[in-house]
């Protein structure tokens, strides 16, 4: 049965009620995934295994167990049993036949194995709506990774058709503002008028910062509700264990578990902070980089083991953000700012060119993660 | 004894069932003394008991024993002891239920004693009166035979629940539930019996007698 919800699912499942199409961005490492996999499991709960008895019912046992109480109210086309979730990933090669319908080569289709036919498929988009579209159906379509195809030339026509208000009647019927667009017949190959029902929901999530992203035009975000989440430091103090915030000094040695993690913490948040400032909020990096078990680990050994990994992580994303740029790297760690940082800004020379180099260790190990923490934190 | 146990939907491990007449009515009502009802009785009988112990003994886990009289003279008896919950106007109630081993004069029936303790038994006589019935009182006029269930969800406990032959065949109980039932219901037994039997979704077994 489904049992606990966060805000964040609720309040994304009331957006899609409510406007059919929400897009989630926020930098890596925020929860996206696991968000969408929870509004996946909310939307169309698993089957149960067996029989569900439901206490002062009419029915005691019904073929259809009720939803969630923490649902009620918020889910979107309630009264639908037939619901199902489809997902897909857009990518660079993503085509507009993948996602809606269109024509796909068929090779060896002769008796010797050569020849070259064609054959009409259904893409996502197309079989979300086509189940949306049946008795009692209901679909939730999730895009991941919307902005690293050409999302404009893969919705095509539909783009338009996706509007809260474009769409067909609650009872497929088509209203004053129904928007119509052409697809390939799958029966045919005709092009025939198509609109998109009222019981699909459309989730896509992407992150802005990467770098082979495309860029998503203003007329196709206008068309979604937007959804962001941002980095949140009392996440990750409470899974940490930590207390919400405190200003004493952080210890020159670490003598627990919760030592290292406040250090990681403060590190965390000091990189964030300066990435915000440096480069802009989308290039931060999330909670979950430093969430890498399920619970927090409780000796020092193996917090230091955690956090040196998790490190690895930040500093290639710090590189990867400042790219070509050794001063931003500098002062996102700190560099220059605290007595024994591990490491330092030099002035070069390359062919009689002035050049930096930043010199320090190539990567940090469970012995040096510590102070390298401190250093970074400025603490 | 009010509690918060199982108040959400949960998962079914096993389901005894019992097709329920009028004359059992009287025992819900404790009103029962009659010869026809079976003397003083106000238990509810299971049988053979040999098929049901098993089950009974899920149901209820623990057990204890307890002095009975059998011919005339004072026996110890082993009793599966456990408890009943239902809900009452929003809030979950429960209280001890136990089964007991047959008697002497009805070797082959285990019983659940005293069935009017029970609100859910009491409220089902006031949901189905008299005139509800048909004439040989063992079927209602429009819904078809009354079921008990003795459902045990997954967190053990145990609820009587009620269905209509007409609400088993709706299509809005479980599959797994209804059909079982509703196979035992039109099975071949004769007049004087009613179908009966278990349903055990952990193990896989079942008990549908007349099938």
């Amino acid at each position: 049965m489904a049992s606990e919800f966060s805000e964040d699912t609720l309040s994304i499942l009331s957006l899609l009620r409510d406007r059919h199409n929400v897009l989630l961005s926020g930098p890596p490492g925020t929860g996206k995934s696991r968000l969408l996999n929870e509004v996946a499991s909310a939307f169309a709960p698993s089957a149960p295994t067996g029989p569900v008895h439901v206490p002062g019912a009419p029915v005691a046992i019904p073929r259809t167990p009720p939803i969630s109480g923490q649902l009620q109210g918020v889910i979107p086309s309630a009264d639908r049993s037939n619901r199902k979730v489809f997902r897909t990933v857009f990518h660079q090669n993503t085509k507009y036949r993948d996602f809606v319908t269109g024509l796909v080569p068929v090779v060896g289709t002769n008796a010797g194995g050569g020849g070259t036919t064609f054959r009409i498929v259904a893409g996502t988009l197309f079989k979300a709506s086509e189940h949306a579209k049946q008795s009692g159906g209901a679909s939730l379509l999730i895009i991941d990774e919307i902005n690293r195809g050409p999302a404009v030339q893969i919705f095509g026509g539909s783009i338009v058709a996706i509007e809260s208000d474009k769409r067909l009647a609650q009872d497929g019927n088509t209203r004053t503002y129904t928007q119509y667009f052409e697809i390939t017949s799958l029966g045919s190959g005709d092009l025939v008028e198509y609109a998109l029902p009222h019981h699909l929901y459309i989730l896509a999530a992407m992150n802005q910062a990467d770098t082979s992203v495309e860029p998503l035009d203003v007329a196709f975000l206008r068309r979604w509700s937007p959804f962001r989440l941002a980095p949140s430091s009392a996440i990750l103090r409470k899974y940490m264990g930590l207390s919400p915030q405190t200003a004493s000094a952080l210890p020159a040695n670490p003598s627990s578990a919760i030592d290292v993690y406040e250090a990681a913490a403060r590190a965390w948040a000091s990189v964030n902070e300066k990435i915000r400032l440096g480069r802009g909020p989308e290039f931060q990096i999330g909670h979950g980089v430093l969430m890498v078990r399920e619970t927090a680990a409780a000796s020092v050994d193996e917090a230091l083991r955690d956090v040196a990994e998790s490190w690895s992580l930040v500093r290639g994303h710090v590189d990867e953000v400042f790219f070509g740029d050794l001063r931003g790297v500098a002062a996102v760690l700190n560099v220059g700012n605290f007595d024994g940082h591990p490491y330092s800004l030099k002035d070069t020379t390359f062919a009689d060119e002035p050049r930096l180099e930043l010199t320090g260790p190539a990567s940090v190990k469970t012995a040096g993660i510590y102070s390298l923490l401190r250093a970074v934190a400025g603490q | 004894m009010a509690e918060q146990i199982g108040a959400k939907p949960s998962g079914v491990k096993r389901i005894i069932f019992k097709q329920i007449v009028y004359g059992d009515f009287r025992k819900f009502l404790a009103n029962s003394n009659d010869a026809k009802s079976g003397g003083g009785a106000r238990d509810l009988r299971f049988r053979p008991h040999s098929t049901f112990a098993s089950v009974f003994g899920e149901l209820f886990p623990e057990s204890r024993t307890e002095e009975r009289r059998r011919v005339g003279r004072q026996v110890l008896v082993e009793v599966r002891v456990g408890k009943f919950h239902w809900s009452d106007h929003g809030i979950i109630v429960s209280a001890e239920a136990t089964f007991e081993p047959p008697t002497s004069a009805r070797e082959e029936e285990g019983r659940i004693p005293t069935v009017h303790k029970y609100s859910p038994f009491n409220r089902i006589v006031s949901t189905w009166p008299e005139e509800s019935w048909d004439v040989d009182k063992r079927a209602l006029k429009q819904e078809g035979r009354l079921v008990l269930l003795l459902v045990q969800r997954d967190d053990g406990s145990v609820w009587p629940e009620f269905a209509t032959e007409s609400s088993l065949r709706s299509e809005n109980w479980s599959e797994s539930v209804a059909n079982p039932i509703i196979k035992s219901l039109t099975g071949r037994r004769n007049a004087s019996e009613v179908a009966r039997g278990f349903i055990d979704f952990e193990s896989g077994k079942a008990y549908l007698d007349g099938v």
